[in-house]
C-alpha cells in the first residue's frame, strides 16, 4: 500500500469525527420534536451555518470546479444560481411556508388542500428528487476514494479482477471507481439506519465550517504562490505572450503625443543638446527614482548562456531575482508633471541647435511605451532580466528616425529602439512588459508555456492543454463547450449540407440552454426536500428572517473559491482534461493542491528535480513526484484538507437526504399507506428496513454514473424540482384559486415530464439508448432535454391553472383562513386558531 | 356576498375579513416582485448582454478577468446580499405594521 498519508489521515479523521458527532449529537436528542426544533435554543449565527452546512453538497464542493476546469465560463451560472436559489425562496416561498407550520413538502401538500392522498402523491417527488440528488453525491464519493487510494495497486493477486480497466480492458493501477461508492454508501447508510447523522444543528454547522475551511484556504495559498484569481483568468487570452515587434500594430498618428506636443513638450527627439549633460539630468529625472522601483543586482550581469551549452538553459533561474518597475495610478500625475517637467527642460536646452543622437534611461523608454498603449494612467509592470541594471542602462539609437524626429518616440518604435541596443521588449499582458537581452528573448520565444525550470516573473504558469481541452476562446467567453455542445455537433454534422448552421442559430441555442438552465436552478432550490424543513429550526420569523440573511452571506463567500479552483486547474494540472470518470475534471479540487509539491521538489533540487517536473508536464509521472523528505509537504497536506471538505460535503448531504427519503418511506407510505395501524417500534424498525433498501439503490445508482459530470446531475435533480414542487409551493402560497386536483395534475405532469426528458438525456450519454444521431439532427431537443426547465416549470404552472379552473368548485371551504395562515404576520397567532377550529371541525 | 364596509368603521373582525386578507397579499406581493424583478433582471439582464454585447463583455478588468466573469463569478453575490437585506428588513417593517394596524383595530372596536 503506498498511500499518501496526510491525505489518507486527513480522510479518515473526518469520517471518524463526523460519525462521532452525528451518535453523539443524537444521543442528546433523541426525539423527532428535538429533531426538527433543535436550533430553537441555537443562536441565528450557529443556526445559518447549519443551513448552509446543510445546503453545500459535493457539487457545490467538487463538482462545480470540475466543470468550471472543463467548460468554462457558463459553469459559473452554476454557484451563482445556487446561491440566488435561495434568494427565491426566500422572497416567494420561505415566509408564507413557515407561518403554514409546514415541515415537508408532503405535510404542505395535504396541509393546504385537506388530502391525505394528495400527500401520498407528493411524496413519489421526495423519492425521484432525493435518488437524483443522491448520484452525484456517490459520484464525489467514489472519485474521492479513487483519488485517495489511487496508488493501490490491485494487480497481480487474486483481487486483479477488481482492478479498474483501461479503454483497451488492460487492469490498471488505481482503486475501482464502484468499490469508492460501495464502501461510502455502505457505511453512511449503516450510520443512518443506526439512528446517526441526523440532521443535528450542531454537526451541520461544523460541516460548514469544515467545508469554509477546506476551499478557502488551499485558494488562497495556491494564489499566493501562481498568481491571483484575475490573473489566472486573465492568462486564458492568447496564450503565449508574443514577441513584442510581432504582435504590435504600428499605431496611427498619436494622440497622447500631439497632446503632449499642444502642452509645450519638447520639439525634438529625447535628451538634450549634448549626451553628457543627457546623462546628468535624466537620471535624476528617471523613473527609477519616482517610483521607488527596486532592480536586480549588478552581480548578476553576465550572460545568462555563460558557463553552460549553448541553448542548453539560457534562461534565468528560480533563485534570480528580476528587475521590476512598476507605476500605478496614485503616481501617475506625478509622473506625468515629472515627464513634462523633463520636456521643457530639454526643449530649452537644445532648441537653438541640432539635436545630436539622444540618450534615454532603458526604464524611462519602455514607460513611453505604455503612455498610449493604456488608455489612461493605469499601473503597469515591467520586467528587466536579472543582470540589468536599467537606470544605467542607456539606449542609444543609431538612426533618428527610430525616435520620431519631434516629440519623442512613438510606441510603435520603441521596441525596434530596444533592438536596436540588443534588447527585446516582450509584450505579456495589457499592462506587463518584459525585457531581455535578445539572446534570451528568442530562447523565450521557443519555450514551452509553463515551463517549470523557468522563471516565470509577471507571467501566469502554464502547462500545455491537451488536445482535448477547450480553447482559451471558448473557454472564456459565454457560450462556451457546456451551452453549444448540441449545437457544434449539429453544426459539424451539417456542414457542407443544405442546411448548414450558422452561428446565430449556435449561440441563440446556447442563449436557450443559459436561460433553462438558471431556471432550472432558481427555481429548484425551492423544491429540494431536505432544505425547506430549516427554516423552522428558528423561534420566531424575525430571528428565521436574520438566520436568512446571514445563510446568504455564508453561502455567497463560499461560492467565490470553487471556480478558482477550476480556473486554476486548467493552468496548472490540464492532464485532468485526458482523463474520464472519476479522474477527470471533477476531482481537481482534491488534487490541485499537489503542485505545491512538484513545484518545491523542481526548486530544491536542480537538474534533476526540474527533470522530473518536465517529466510531470506531460502528465504521466505526476503523481509520482514526491517531495524531498526533508521538505513540509504543503501540497500533501492542503491535498489532505481538500478530501476532508469532500468528506464532508458528501456525507452530510447523502445522509441528509436519507433520512428525508426513509422517513418519507416509513411514515408516508408505510405508516400510512401499508399498515395504518402499525405501532411505533413497527415504525421504527421499517425506518431501518427502508434505509437499507434506498440507501442500497442509491448506491446502486451511484455505481453507474462515472462518466457524468456530478454538477450536471445536480442539476437535473433541481430540474426535476423546479418541474414539480416549486409550480406546487409557488401556486399554492399565491393563488387561492387552486384545487387538489390542478395541483396534482400540473405537478405530476410537470415533474414526470421533467424526469422522462433528463433520464432519456443520461441514457443515450451513458451509450444505453442509441440516440446520437438524433440529437445531431434535432439539437434543439437534446438542449430542451437536457435543460428541460424553460418548458416544463411554465407548463406545469399553466396546468395548474387551467385544470383549478375547470374543477373551480372544489377549491377548498376555508380556503380564506389558508391563506389568512399562510399570510397573515405570525404575532397574530392565526395558525393556533387554525389548529383549533380544524380539530373542532373533525 | 357582503358589502365591502367603509374603511373608518372597523369591521367586527378586521383579521378575518377579506380586505385584510387581500391587503396582506398584495403588499406582501408587491414587495416579493419589487425585489424579483430586481433579482430576475440581473440574473437573466446578464445572458442578454453576453448575447449582444459580447465585445464590451469581454473587456479586461482588475487584472485580467473578463467584465462578465466578474459580474458573474464574484459581483452577484454582494448583489444578491443587497436585495436580500433590503428585502427583509422591509418584511420585519412590513408584519410589525400588519400588527400594529390590528392591534389598533382591535382597541377601537
Amino acid at each position: 500500500m503506498n498511500v499518501d498519508p496526510w491525505i489518507l489521515g486527513f480522510s479518515v479523521l473526518t469520517v471518524v469525527v463526523t460519525i462521532w458527532m452525528g451518535f453523539w449529537a443524537a444521543k442528546k436528542s433523541r426525539t423527532a420534536s428535538d429533531f426538527f426544533v433543535a436550533g430553537r435554543g441555537v443562536s441565528v449565527g450557529w443556526n445559518a451555518s447549519a443551513i448552509s452546512g446543510e445546503y453545500l453538497s459535493a457539487a457545490s464542493f467538487m463538482g462545480i470546479a470540475g466543470m468550471v476546469m472543463s467548460s468554462g465560463y457558463d459553469a459559473l451560472w452554476y454557484p451563482v444560481c445556487y446561491a440566488c436559489g435561495y434568494l427565491f425562496l426566500l422572497l416567494f416561498i420561505a415566509g408564507p411556508l413557515r407561518r403554514f407550520g409546514a415541515y415537508t413538502i408532503p405535510d404542505f401538500a395535504e396541509g393546504r388542500y385537506d388530502s391525505p392522498v394528495f400527500r401520498r402523491i407528493a411524496v413519489v417527488f421526495v423519492l425521484f428528487i432525493g435518488f437524483f440528488y443522491t448520484m452525484p453525491q456517490m459520484k464525489g464519493a467514489g472519485t474521492t476514494l479513487a483519488y485517495v487510494f489511487q496508488e493501490v495497486d490491485l494487480r497481480g493477486g487474486w483481487l486483479e479482477v477488481f482492478a479498474p480497466k483501461g479503454s483497451d480492458g488492460v487492469p490498471m493501477q488505481g482503486f475501482p471507481y464502484w468499490a469508492g461508492v460501495m464502501i461510502v454508501g455502505g457505511v453512511i447508510t449503516f450510520n443512518v439506519a443506526l439512528g446517526g447523522m441526523k440532521g443535528i444543528t450542531l454537526v451541520q454547522a461544523f460541516q460548514y465550517w469544515l467545508k469554509m475551511f477546506a476551499i478557502s484556504v488551499p485558494v488562497f495559498v495556491l494564489m499566493a504562490t501562481y498568481g491571483h484569481y484575475g490573473s489566472q483568468v486573465g492568462s486564458n487570452s492568447q496564450t503565449r505572450p508574443v514577441l513584442a515587434p510581432a504582435g504590435m500594430t504600428p499605431s496611427a498618428p498619436d494622440v497622447r503625443y500631439a497632446a503632449w506636443d499642444e502642452r509645450g513638450a519638447s520639439r525634438g527627439g529625447l535628451g538634450g543638446p549634448d549626451a553628457g549633460r543627457g546623462l546628468r539630468e535624466i537620471p535624476s529625472l528617471s523613473l527609477a527614482s519616482a517610483a521607488g522601483m527596486s532592480l536586480a543586482p549588478a552581480s548578476l550581469a553576465q550572460t545568462p548562456v555563460e558557463g553552460r551549452p549553448a541553448l542548453d538553459w539560457p534562461f534565468p533561474r528560480r533563485d534570480e531575482s528580476w528587475g521590476r518597475l512598476e507605476m500605478g495610478p496614485r503616481n501617475a500625475a506625478n509622473w506625468r508633471d515629472r515627464w513634462h517637467d523633463l520636456w521643457r527642460r530639454v526643449r530649452s536646452g537644445w532648441s537653438s541647435r541640432v539635436a545630436p543622437v539622444p540618450a534615454v534611461p532603458m526604464d524611462a523608454l519602455v514607460s513611453f511605451y505604455f503612455l498610449d498603449l493604456l488608455p489612461r494612467p493605469e499601473k503597469f509592470t515591467v520586467f528587466f532580466a536579472p543582470g540589468m541594471s536599467v537606470s544605467q542602462t542607456i539606449i542609444r539609437p543609431g538612426a533618428s528616425s527610430a525616435i520620431g524626429g519631434r516629440s519623442g518616440p512613438p510606441r510603435s518604435s520603441i521596441p525596434a529602439l530596444l533592438a536596436s541596443n540588443g534588447y527585446t521588449l516582450v509584450h505579456l499582458r495589457r499592462d506587463v512588459v518584459k525585457v531581455y537581452p535578445t539572446a534570451m528573448a528568442a530562447a523565450y520565444a521557443n519555450a514551452p508555456v509553463g515551463d517549470p525550470r523557468v522563471d516565470h516573473a509577471g507571467e501566469v504558469m502554464r502547462r500545455p492543454l491537451p488536445t482535448n481541452a477547450p480553447g482559451d476562446a471558448t473557454w472564456l467567453a459565454p457560450f462556451g463547450p457546456l451551452t453549444t455542445k448540441a449545437a457544434r455537433a449539429a453544426q459539424a454534422a451539417a456542414k457542407g449540407t443544405d442546411h448548414e448552421i450558422g452561428e446565430a442559430t449556435v449561440r441563440s441555442y446556447a442563449l436557450v440552454y443559459t436561460y433553462s438552465l438558471i431556471m432550472a436552478l432558481v427555481c429548484g432550490t425551492a423544491g429540494l426536500p431536505h432544505i425547506l424543513v430549516r427554516f423552522y429550526t428558528n423561534p420566531d420569523g424575525v430571528a428565521a428572517k436574520r438566520t436568512t440573511m446571514w445563510v446568504m452571506i455564508l453561502i455567497g463567500v463560499f461560492y467565490v473559491f470553487p471556480p478558482v479552483f477550476g480556473v486554476m486547474g486548467r493552468n496548472l494540472m490540464p492532464e485532468l482534461y485526458a482523463g474520464a470518470g472519476a479522474k477527470g475534471t471533477d476531482k481537481v479540487v482534491l488534487e490541485l493542491p499537489k503542485v505545491l509539491d512538484a513545484r518545491s521538489a523542481g526548486a530544491g533540487a536542480g537538474a534533476d528535480a526540474a527533470d522530473r517536473a518536465a517529466a510531470s508536464m506531460t502528465g504521466e509521472a505526476s503523481s509520482t513526484t514526491h517531495p524531498p523528505p526533508s521538505a513540509i509537504p504543503w501540497g500533501s497536506i492542503l491535498s489532505g484538507i481538500t478530501c476532508a471538505g469532500a468528506f464532508a460535503a458528501f456525507m452530510s448531504t447523502f445522509s441528509g437526504l436519507l433520512v428525508s427519503m426513509t422517513g418519507a418511506l416509513a411514515h408516508d407510505v408505510y405508516g400510512r399507506i401499508l399498515r395504518p395501524a402499525s405501532t411505533a417500534a413497527e415504525r421504527m424498525r421499517m425506518f431501518k428496513v427502508f434505509a437499507w433498501v434506498i440507501g442500497g439503490v442509491a448506491t446502486l445508482l451511484g455505481c453507474f454514473v462515472e462518466p457524468l459530470q456530478i454538477n450536471f446531475m445536480v442539476g437535473q435533480a433541481f430540474a426535476i424540482a423546479a418541474a414539480s414542487y416549486f409550480p406546487l409551493l409557488f401556486m399554492s402560497v399565491w393563488w387561492r384559486g387552486m384545487t387538489v386536483r390542478g395541483a396534482a395534475t400540473g405537478m405530476l405532469a410537470g415533474g414526470i415530464a421533467a424526469v422522462m426528458a433528463v433520464s432519456v438525456t443520461n441514457f443515450s450519454d451513458l451509450g444505453w439508448l442509441p440516440l446520437k444521431g438524433f440529437w445531431t439532427a434535432h439539437p434543439l431537443l437534446r438542449i430542451l432535454c437536457e435543460q428541460p426547465a424553460i418548458w416544463a416549470v411554465p407548463g406545469a404552472i399553466l396546468l395548474m391553472i387551467v385544470i383549478s379552473k375547470l374543477t373551480r368548485r372544489e377549491v377548498p371551504a376555508d380556503i380564506r383562513m389558508k391563506m389568512l395562515v399562510l399570510h397573515a404576520p405570525e404575532a397574530l397567532g392565526l395558525k393556533q386558531e387554525y389548529i383549533r377550529e380544524h380539530e373542532a371541525g373533525h | 356576498m357582503l358589502r365591502v364596509q367603509a374603511p373608518e368603521t372597523a369591521p367586527p373582525d378586521r383579521v378575518h375579513s377579506e380586505e385584510f386578507l387581500r391587503l396582506l397579499m398584495r403588499r406582501q406581493l408587491r414587495l416579493s416582485i419589487g425585489c424579483g424583478v430586481a433579482f430576475l433582471g440581473m440574473l437573466l439582464g446578464l445572458p442578454l448582454a453576453n448575447f449582444f454585447l459580447p465585445e464590451l463583455m469581454a473587456t479586461r478588468v482588475f487584472g485580467g478577468f473578463t467584465l462578465t466573469w466578474f459580474l458573474l463569478g464574484i459581483g452577484c453575490f454582494p448583489a444578491v446580499w443587497v436585495i436580500a437585506w433590503f428585502f427583509i428588513r422591509r418584511s420585519i417593517e412590513l408584519e410589525r405594521q400588519e400588527v400594529e394596524e390590528v392591534g389598533r383595530g382591535e382597541e377601537a372596536r
